[in-house]
């Protein structure tokens, strides 16, 4: 039999063994499962999308977990240690011998037993199993391969190589859906910044978390769509409060009377969001164009304040007000054309009154068929008069020699207060870019009140088309007929287009 | 434990008493003489192949002066008959004059120790009657078989420079030597101190430091040495890895080798390992020790093919090659 010196050194290099190879067994399982993670997640970047944490920690764990099984073997036995301490410490094969002839009786199996007794005395599990350091060009190839990973794993990678074109054409359609949703909350949140209460603050950051979801992927959409229409009813909730809390209008000056007047429009939008809801409940944000609102539709509280605010807006004196009514009455309602124009005028200035919103920014509103005219109008929405709001490069049609906006400026100004109509035109922003169409020439009337039977608005407005202007100038001039066509091509080859 | 037997560790230190007595004719060729006497210790024979001059007759004769043996020499030449080797019946007188016997006149060949010198030189036939005498241990004549008497002992020399002339052993009975050892020659310090002690006015004395009895002791202890089990495995390996067969031999063995060794080659390195590690002090055959037999085990029975001869392809360096796989192979 071996000694118990040679026994016990046997079992503490056996434990060291276990522990050293377990510790060496877990960091390759880690690594080999974020090679193959780094890889698995490039490889799903590159063909589709970047894949969910779950997803990640899954493949992660699969892998270490395999390498690990893998790799696992059961703790060695006494020979295969003695083995590994006479490779380790050049002992000639002595404990491995005597380890396998214990059990036989020779004199030179004794001699043999005591020689590796007296080599057991000696021996240090520590310089048997030693803790494995990689040299340095081992090292550094680890190294190297774990900047590798790393890099891989934060390259940005193009994505959805392997998607099918109807896919690609899919995530496309996607994309411009999120980028509306992120247009509605960046809009709600800018209708709801004046407001600091601690509910509203609430809202604005969950709808800053909602936005940084969208624009980093990280939420589904479907989520994300449930997630702002619950934003939206919170809102609207809130803003309704707010309303009911607020004192009378009269109290209040020309900037509260001003914020009461968005948050009514925000109101109404989302009022009368049901009648045309189907688009915002789908996800899509449609841009809303003029809508009908029956009295009865509003809230009472809220046709109270329309009511306070037109009366306000209908005071003598109250120029700061009544200036913009003119203009934008001039802009929104030269788009109508008919017998409603002045209830849509009424509706008007006191839907949309802008205080000290005057002059050139003003007039640019108010200008029918001007950049913004053009902007809020939408070509083919349903008017009242059952007609279709024109786009205001086409605002000289036959009912209106003058173009637009002549026939409701007319109503504004005379500030006579007017029943509530009968049915409330709310305008809602389009966005859009600016500058977009053709460019109006004409003459903008500011001057309200002055002896002037000119009607206040454009006159005469007309594209600013460079070869009407020609033909105009050729028919002022006195040219002999003959020279007319030469004239004319004379001065189309003066154009810088040209 | 029980205490071990101290005349094994006498024995083993008279070893080494007789590598210095050796030594004192011997210079320098420590290498040679430790395997020579492995071979001794193992019981099998060596043939020494070397130029002339190198010492091999010498090597034998101080082997037999330090071991107390019988020694005869034969020196083997064409004309060489094996009965000139093994010993012949003669008509001899009675002592007293009256009657004559037919007697049993034992050749050379029985001795303990046998140099036959130039062994490729005889014929085939006396070629062969020496090989059988020293697989069996026995000869044979005119039907009455005569046992040799044990340690039994042949160093065989061959002369590698002059071919003409001579009858080269075939593989079948170079694969009885249990170690084909290659003497080479001495460097300039050796040589120098060879001239020193062989041109003075005395000549060195060898004293007898093993018995007979002790010898035979000492073979039957390389027998009980213990070995591990690797390597064993490694030496069937070593083996098996010679033969161009082998499914796991490498590209040089299928290119260069005709045939592999045989199993007296397993046979002979395990043996040997056994008898050096008893020379060195050791009670176990380790893997050191059959990594350093295998040349001289294996040299010998390892047949070259033409490619390889025409290469220029030393076994020696194959061997290596070998040597370093099988040792990897058992690596924990």
């Amino acid at each position: 039999m071996i000694s118990k010196t040679l026994e016990r050194k046997l079992d503490e290099i056996g434990r060291r063994y276990r522990r050293v190879t377990l510790a060496r067994l877990v960091l390759r399982s880690v690594f080999v499962g974020g090679c193959v993670t780094t890889l698995v997640d490039a490889a799903i970047r590159l063909g589709w999308n970047r894949p969910s944490l779950v997803v990640v920690i899954a493949v992660f764990l699969a892998a270490a977990a395999l390498t690990f099984a893998l790799g696992y073997r059961p703790p060695p036995g006494r020979l295969f240690l003695a083995r590994l301490a006479d490779q380790r410490l050049d002992l000639k094969d002595r404990l491995a011998t005597a380890v396998e002839w214990e059990d036989r009786a020779s004199p030179l199996v004794t001699w043999l037993l005591q020689d590796a007794d007296q080599q057991a005395r000696f021996l240090d599990p520590r310089a048997v199993v030693p803790v494995p350091v990689p040299a340095p060009r081992q090292a550094f190839a680890w190294l190297a391969l774990a900047s590798a990973l790393v890099a891989l794993w934060t390259a940005p990678l193009p994505s959805g190589l392997f998607l099918r074109p109807a896919q690609t054409a899919a995530q496309g359609v996607m994309d411009q859906e999120e980028l509306e949703m992120l247009e509605r909350i960046a809009s709600l949140r800018q209708q709801i910044a004046g407001l600091r209460t601690p509910e509203m603050r609430r809202l604005d950051r969950d709808l800053a978390q909602l936005q940084a979801g969208l624009r980093d992927r990280a939420l589904p959409k479907d989520e994300a769509v449930a997630l702002l229409r619950y934003f939206e009813r919170r809102a609207q909730s809130t803003l309704r409060e707010q309303l009911q809390d607020q004192p009378a209008a009269d109290e209040l000056g020309l900037d509260r009377i001003q914020d009461l007047a968005e948050r009514l429009l925000v109101v109404g939008v989302q009022e009368g969001a049901p009648s045309s809801g189907a688009n915002v409940d789908s996800g899509q944000l449609s841009p809303f164009g003029p809508r009908e609102v029956s009295e009865s539709d509003l809230p009472p509280e809220l046709l109270e304040v329309l009511r306070r605010i037109a009366e306000l807006d209908s005071r003598p004196g109250e120029t700061g007000m009544a200036g913009p009514g003119v203009t934008n009455q001039g802009g929104a309602g030269g788009q109508e054309a008919g017998p409603q124009a002045d209830e849509a005028a009424a509706s008007e200035s006191a839907g949309l009154p802008r205080p000290g919103r005057q002059g050139q920014e003003a007039a640019a509103e108010a200008q029918p068929g001007s950049d913004l005219g053009s902007e809020e109008s939408e070509p083919g929405l349903p008017s009242p008069s059952g007609g279709s709001v024109q786009d205001g490069a086409d605002t000289q049609g036959p009912s209106s020699p003058h173009g637009v906006g002549d026939t409701g400026t007319s109503t504004g100004t005379d500030g006579e207060y007017q029943s509530p109509p009968q049915s409330l035109r709310i305008l809602q922003r389009l966005f859009g870019e600016l500058q977009a169409g053709p460019l109006h020439v004409g003459q903008v009337h500011t001057s309200v009140g002055e002896q002037d039977d000119s009607p206040i608005g454009l006159s005469p407005s007309s594209p600013a088309s460079p070869g009407s202007e020609e033909s105009r100038a050729v028919e002022r001039e006195t040219v002999p007929l003959a020279y007319r066509e030469a004239v004319r091509r004379y001065f189309q080859g003066l154009e810088p287009d040209r | 434990m029980e205490a071990p037997d101290n005349s094994l560790v006498e024995l083993q230190g008279k070893i080494d008493r007789l590598q210095r007595e050796i030594g004192k004719v011997i210079v320098g060729q420590s290498q040679l003489l430790e395997e020579t006497l492995i071979a001794l210790l193992a019981g099998g024979h060596v043939l020494l192949e070397g130029a002339p001059g190198l010492g091999k007759t010498s090597l034998v004769r101080a082997l037999a002066r330090g071991v107390d043996l019988s020694f005869s020499r034969i020196q083997f030449t064409p004309d060489l008959m094996p009965a000139d080797i093994l010993g012949t019946n003669v008509l001899l007188t009675d002592a007293d004059g009256k009657g004559r016997n037919v007697t049993f006149q034992p050749g050379p060949i029985f001795a303990h120790l046998v140099l036959a010198d130039e062994i490729n030189r005889a014929t085939p036939k006396t070629q062969s009657a020496l090989l059988e005498a020293m697989q069996e241990g026995t000869v044979t004549v005119s039907g009455v078989t005569y046992p040799l008497e044990r340690p039994f002992f042949v160093l065989a020399t061959q002369n590698p420079i002059e071919m003409e002339g001579t009858y080269p052993l075939p593989e079948a009975q170079v694969d009885r030597f249990f170690f084909k050892l290659l003497v080479k020659p001495p460097g300039p310090q050796e040589l120098k101190v060879i001239v020193e002690r062989t041109t003075g006015e005395h000549e060195p004395v060898i004293n007898s430091v093993l018995t007979r009895d002790e010898l035979l002791s000492l073979q039957r202890a390389v027998r009980e040495v213990p070995v591990a089990s690797h390597v064993v495995d490694l030496a069937v390996h070593l083996v098996q890895a010679t033969h161009p067969a082998f499914a796991e031999a490498s590209a040089d063995v299928k290119r260069y080798v005709r045939y592999g060794s045989s199993p007296r080659g397993a046979q002979a390195l395990i043996l040997a390992a056994k008898a050096r590690a008893l020379i060195r002090g050791r009670f176990n055959a380790a893997v050191e020790d059959v990594v350093a037999v295998a040349p001289p085990a294996l040299r010998h029975r390892i047949i070259l093919n033409f490619e390889a001869e025409a290469e220029g392809i030393d076994v020696d360096d194959l061997l290596g090659e070998l040597i370093q796989q099988a040792k990897k192979e058992i690596v924990v």
